[in-house]
Formats: structure tokens, C-alpha cells, sequence
């Protein structure tokens, strides 16, 4: 009897000896997550990019299945979507003639200045496969990665505009970072009214403009797009339009249409490759001087 | 229970705990205001517990449970930890939960699932870190409170989670077998 009781109870003792070990480990790993963040972020991308495509068997006839029901939903309101398409189509009609003169029109200039266009901006496509899973995080996972010339901190279009930029790459998946999220800072422009600013996800669906020089120029209604500053991000890519909120702040309504995301563009500049390592720094990084190494004498003057 | 009984129970426990974690990653809707999915992990941890803790050990909880926080993009460790200790406190109380009745159980776990999200705001905001909206908490908790029951029906009708199943028989005589 006594034997048994002290097998319970040092069974009871290994029990909360292991459940206080894990406690730690967890601590200790919530602690490593908020200091070396890269790192842990490096990790969690290897792993979703060895779960999530093991899953697929499940995922990809669930998701279609779910994409059917949903176009079926649609078809209640097709009478009422084909008139209004075919008014917009009335109205594109015109623009068309007006985009084609132009594009003549800018040929002419184009061959009249010797003007070179840069070539090398090259996209990759994906497809949207799967959401972050909660609150936590507003992004998504593309099945395109490494493999297919992904790499931290390039632009996501949609077929409208912006949509987000990478934010970590595996073998065979990406990270998108939707521009709605709070980690997401893009440096715009506003052409009309000349001012740039930063555009700052804040978890709702129109993410603030903020650091612009005179936000009293800026109007509602004006176009916003990409500046270009950092070189992370090529120029003039349309990001939306300037809205007010009901806060009385400067927030940008997005072109992107993200309730029914599903193939994506990758734009990526083939001539200059960024050099980053997954999870590394975005942005330029200094080159190496040589001239200051040459001119350092070889050994320090002897005082 | 058997030995490979067992073994099989902790194997589907493994496969439906995946499930769980995949299953919130399916939408079609990737903007701000889409319907948030439930907790189902979190709901299948404790309902299995409750009905049947042996097949459903401290370590297969913790490892899959830093799963879900990797591939959910839930704070590392975070979600984990707080797990556990959930699933540890329904574990020694199993006995209470079942005996009360359902009902009690379903309202234990709400109460359970609140306080869990809300320590984590507080924990999170103490790292210094991005919170979770309390909008977002109240409906992730409203639709894993709803999605419970039926996630207690599946363990029990179909999947056959049930306490003491083949251990407790009695036989004719009304002796306990």
C-alpha cells in the first residue's frame, strides 16, 4: 500500500516536473520570437512550406468546393452584373479610343526624346492558396517561392493594383503581407498633388497616409501610387485612391480587390537582383568601399 | 483500454488535431472584415480531454500546439503555453466536467476559451507586441463556443472519444468486469 502510494506520488511529481519544463520551453520561445524575430519568422516559413503543401489533398477540393457554392451564390445577381457590364463596357469603349491615341501619341515622343524604356521588370504569377488562420496576421500564402524567384519584400499586383509585398519566402510558398496589415509601411506618391507619404496598415480596410508634407493639398479622390523610394518597390504602381475617414484621417480606399483574391503577380527586377536572404534586411544595402580599404595603411603607426 | 487502442486513439488524435489546424486556412475572402474562423484546435484539445485524457498525452498537446502557433501565425510559444495550461486544468478537473453534465462543461469551456484569449492580450501587451482586437476576440470566441457541441458530438459519435470505453463492462451478474 505504502509502495503504491509513493509510485503515485512520485508519478505525480514527474508529471508536474515535465509540465513545468514545457511551460519554460514555451516561455522561452515566446521570449526568442519577441527578440530575434527573423530568425523564429525563418523558421515558421520552412515549416508552413513542409505542412501547408502536405495538406493540399485537403485544401484543394475544399477550397474549390467552397469557390463553387460561392459561384453559384453570384449567379442570383448575373441579370443585374451583365447590364452593368455592359454600361461599363459602353463607357471603355470611349476610353479605349482615348488610351489608343495616347499610347500613339507617347510612341511618337518616346521616338522624337531617344527614349530607352527599362525592360527588365519581369512578374512571376501565383495563385493565393490559403489564409493566415486568424487575427493575428493579415496575409496569405502563395504557392509560388524560392524556386520560382521570390524573394523578401517584392510587390504583389492583383489585376487592379497593390496588393501587398512578400514577407517571407520558402522553397515552394510565400508569405504575402497584405497592405492592411499593421506591419505593412509603403512609401507613396500622390501625384496630383505632389506630396509623398507612407502608407500604414492599421488592421482596417483602408490603412492611414500618413508623413504627408502638406496633407491640407491632399484631396480626396486623388490617385495614390507607388514612389519608389527605398528601391524596394518599383514606381507608379497603383495603390488606390484618397478617401477621409471617420476619424477625420487621411486613409487610401485600395484598387485591390481582396474578397476575391485568387491569381497574383509577383513583380520582381530581373536585371537587379536584391541579394536578400530570406528573412534578411529590405532595402539598399551599401556596397563595400574599396577605397577606404586602400587607403588604411597595412599596420597601425607605431606612437 | 488496450495498448494498441490506445496507440490508434493517439494516432487520430495527431490526424484530427492537423485537421483542425489546416482547416482555418481555407477562404476565399482575404479582406479585413471576413468572418474570423473558430478556435477548433483549441476545442478539440479540451473535448477530447475531458472525454478520454490518456490517449491525448501533455506532449502530443504541446507539439501540436506549436504546430497551430507556427502555421497560424499565432505568437510563437504564446499560444502553446497557454494551451497547455488550459488543457492541463481541464485535465485534473475531467472527472467534475463529465459528471456535471454538458451543459456545465460547454460553459466552463466558454469561460475557459475568454479568459485564455484575454491573458494572451494582456501577456502580448506586456511584450510589447500587436494585440488582438477585442471585436476579433468576442467573435472567435462566439463562433468556437457554438462550433464546441459539435465538435464534442464528432469526438463521440463518430470518432468514439469516449470515457472509459471497454474498460468499465459489466456483465450479467452485475458485477463490474
Amino acid at each position: 500500500m505504502a509502495g503504491e502510494n509513493s509510485t503515485a506520488s512520485s508519478w505525480k511529481f514527474l508529471r508536474r516536473l515535465v509540465l513545468g519544463l514545457f511551460v519554460a520551453l514555451c516561455l522561452a520561445l515566446f521570449l526568442l520570437w519577441r527578440i530575434d524575430n527573423p530568425r523564429v519568422e525563418r523558421f515558421r516559413m520552412a515549416l508552413i512550406d513542409r505542412f501547408v503543401p502536405s495538406m493540399g489533398w485537403m485544401l484543394t477540393p475544399v477550397t474549390s468546393v467552397t469557390r463553387m457554392l460561392d459561384d453559384y451564390r453570384s449567379y442570383d445577381q448575373i441579370y443585374q452584373q451583365n447590364l452593368e457590364l455592359r454600361r461599363e463596357l459602353q463607357r471603355m469603349e470611349v476610353w479605349r479610343e482615348a488610351a489608343s491615341q495616347l499610347e500613339q501619341k507617347n510612341a511618337e515622343l518616346r521616338a522624337l526624346n531617344n527614349l530607352r524604356l527599362n525592360p527588365s521588370l519581369a512578374y512571376v504569377a501565383g495563385e493565393l492558396m490559403a489564409d493566415s488562420g486568424g487575427p493575428y496576421s493579415q496575409s496569405g500564402l502563395l504557392n509560388i517561392g524560392l524556386i520560382d524567384g521570390v524573394a523578401d519584400g517584392q510587390a504583389v499586383v492583383d489585376g487592379n493594383g497593390l496588393i501587398g509585398r512578400v514577407a517571407g519566402v520558402g522553397e515552394n510558398t510565400s508569405r504575402l503581407l497584405f497592405l492592411t496589415d499593421t506591419s505593412s509601411q509603403v512609401p507613396v506618391h500622390i501625384p496630383n498633388a505632389r506630396q509623398h507619404g507612407i502608407l500604414t496598415g492599421d488592421n482596417s480596410e483602408n490603412p492611414l497616409l500618413q508623413f504627408a508634407s502638406d496633407p491640407d493639398e491632399v484631396a480626396t479622390g486623388m490617385r495614390v501610387v507607388t514612389s519608389g523610394d527605398g528601391g524596394v518597390f518599383p514606381s507608379d504602381i497603383l495603390v488606390g485612391e484618397v478617401v477621409r475617414g471617420v476619424d477625420g484621417r487621411l486613409r487610401v480606399l485600395l484598387v485591390a480587390d481582396y474578397r476575391n483574391a485568387e491569381f497574383l503577380r509577383v513583380l520582381r527586377d530581373a536585371s537587379d537582383d536584391m541579394g536578400i536572404e530570406p528573412g534578411g534586411v529590405v532595402g539598399d544595402i551599401p556596397p563595400p568601399l574599396p577605397e577606404l580599404d586602400a587607403t588604411l595603411p597595412a599596420e597601425a603607426p607605431v606612437q | 483500454m488496450s495498448g494498441w487502442r490506445i496507440a490508434f486513439n493517439r494516432t487520430i488524435f495527431v490526424i484530427t488535431a492537423a485537421l483542425c489546424i489546416t482547416i482555418p486556412l481555407i477562404t476565399l475572402d482575404y479582406s479585413v472584415d471576413r468572418v474570423l474562423p473558430p478556435d477548433l484546435f483549441y476545442a478539440l484539445c479540451v473535448s477530447w480531454i475531458i472525454r478520454q485524457d490518456k490517449t491525448a498525452d501533455m506532449p502530443l498537446v504541446i507539439i501540436m500546439a506549436l504546430l497551430a502557433d507556427f502555421v497560424l501565425m499565432r505568437p510563437v510559444g504564446l499560444g502553446a503555453l497557454l494551451i497547455l495550461v488550459t488543457t492541463e486544468i481541464a485535465r485534473n478537473n475531467a472527472r467534475v466536467l463529465r459528471d456535471q453534465g454538458f451543459i456545465l462543461e460547454w460553459l466552463a469551456v466558454s469561460i475557459g476559451f475568454g479568459l485564455m484569449m484575454l491573458v494572451q492580450n494582456l501577456l502580448l501587451t506586456f511584450a510589447f507586441a500587436n494585440r488582438v482586437a477585442l471585436s476579433d476576440i468576442g467573435q472567435i470566441s462566439l463562433s468556437t463556443i457554438l462550433c464546441y457541441p459539435f465538435m464534442s458530438a464528432f469526438l463521440y459519435y463518430v470518432l468514439r472519444i469516449r470515457h472509459g470505453a471497454g474498460r468499465l463492462r459489466i456483465n450479467r451478474l452485475g458485477r463490474v468486469a
